[in-house]
């Protein structure tokens, strides 16, 4: 419990990263402007709410297969965005 | 995000465990959502409302695997502004019914009592007590207990003070050196008084767990804690 090195890992909790946080949030909140209502919903239930995908996919009535395959693209292109890779326009919706 | 790590299909495209830059996508993703959501400017779907009311009510009647509330979301701190996150705060029904592990039900609650037994049985658990680190949690005691196999476990405790879940909620951190950064948020918690069992729900996958540790924050919970911390939970 006493051990030095977790609590001083546990004090790196306080270092900011509040500006790259702001600035991959924009971008993100960029790309998902351009996505399709329903592909932006599949990413709020994956990511916001943690569904898995065969919620998901019950929930749009459609195979998992499908919900694999959209979330894997569409989760690509948010991250490629994010990243500065690609720009918002070229966000393949 | 732990359900898709149990996915059986495996193959998750967004589960950041592997990559940290998957990690880095999904916190800009989830700020995003959750700034939409507490401005409203997309409110929640008829049939996804309609979705989380039938799990609500599954959840308080035990019928189903629910969660904490705050770990539906989370608040994110970031220069003059707090920012709640949607999920829960946006649908009001899903911090009313996502409740989990709320203070007082302990292990009486037969969802606590089910992930305790699940956990307590994970060939790789461990268990680490808590102790206070500061004077107003000396009187407090506990233990976390965790599987990394699982990406499952719970913390008991006793004697925190009482919080204002309006006001303030616990937050617990595993500090994972893996990472980058470092830490991962376990998700915010309130303690009514008692004993509490708190399941945590780690936003990320945590590889090499090195401590746990616990602030004291604004409702919701930060991403990032300007401490102090008031427990800790490590290897002896």
């Amino acid at each position: 419990m006493r051990g030095v090195a977790p609590l001083s890992a546990a004090n790196e909790l306080q270092t900011g990263v509040e500006v790259r946080v702001d600035d991959d949030a924009a971008r993100a909140t960029a790309a998902l402007s351009v996505l399709p209502e329903r592909e932006r919903e599949m990413v709020r239930m994956a990511v916001g709410y943690g569904w898995s995908q065969q919620k998901i996919a019950d929930e749009f009535k459609m195979p998992i297969g499908t919900v694999k395959t959209t979330l894997r693209r569409v989760m690509g292109e948010l991250r490629l965005v994010v990243e500065g890779r690609r720009s918002t326009s070229e966000v393949r919706a | 995000m732990s359900e898709y790590r149990d996915n059986p299909a495996g193959g998750d495209p967004i589960d950041a465990g592997d990559d940290a830059a998957w990690a880095r996508t999904l916190d800009a993703v989830y700020v995003s959502l959750s700034e939409e959501q507490a401005s409203d400017q997309r409110p929640l779907s008829d049939s996804l409302r309609r979705r989380l009311e039938r799990e609500g009510a599954a959840a308080l009647s035990g019928q189903d695997g629910a969660r904490v509330a705050g770990t539906l979301g989370r608040s994110v701190a970031r220069p003059g502004l707090l920012v709640w996150s949607g999920w829960a705060a946006a649908a009001a029904i899903a911090l009313a019914f996502f409740v989990f592990g709320v203070p007082g039900k302990g292990a009486a609650d037969g969802g606590s009592a089910q992930l305790v037994k699940q956990v307590d049985g994970a060939a790789d658990v461990v268990s680490w007590p808590f102790a206070g680190l500061t004077d107003e949690f000396k009187g407090a005691q506990g233990s976390v207990v965790w599987s990394s196999g699982l990406q499952k476990g719970y913390m008991r405790l006793t004697g925190l003070p009482v919080n204002t879940p309006t006001l303030t909620q616990y937050q617990l951190w595993i500090v994972d050196p893996a990472r980058d950064p470092g830490r991962v948020d376990g998700g915010v918690f309130d303690v009514a008084g008692g004993e509490v069992i708190v399941p945590i729900d780690a936003k990320l996958t945590v590889r090499s767990p090195a401590a746990f540790a616990i602030t004291r924050e604004k409702a919701g919970g930060v991403v990032v804690s300007a401490g102090p911390l008031l427990m800790a939970a490590a290897p002896k």
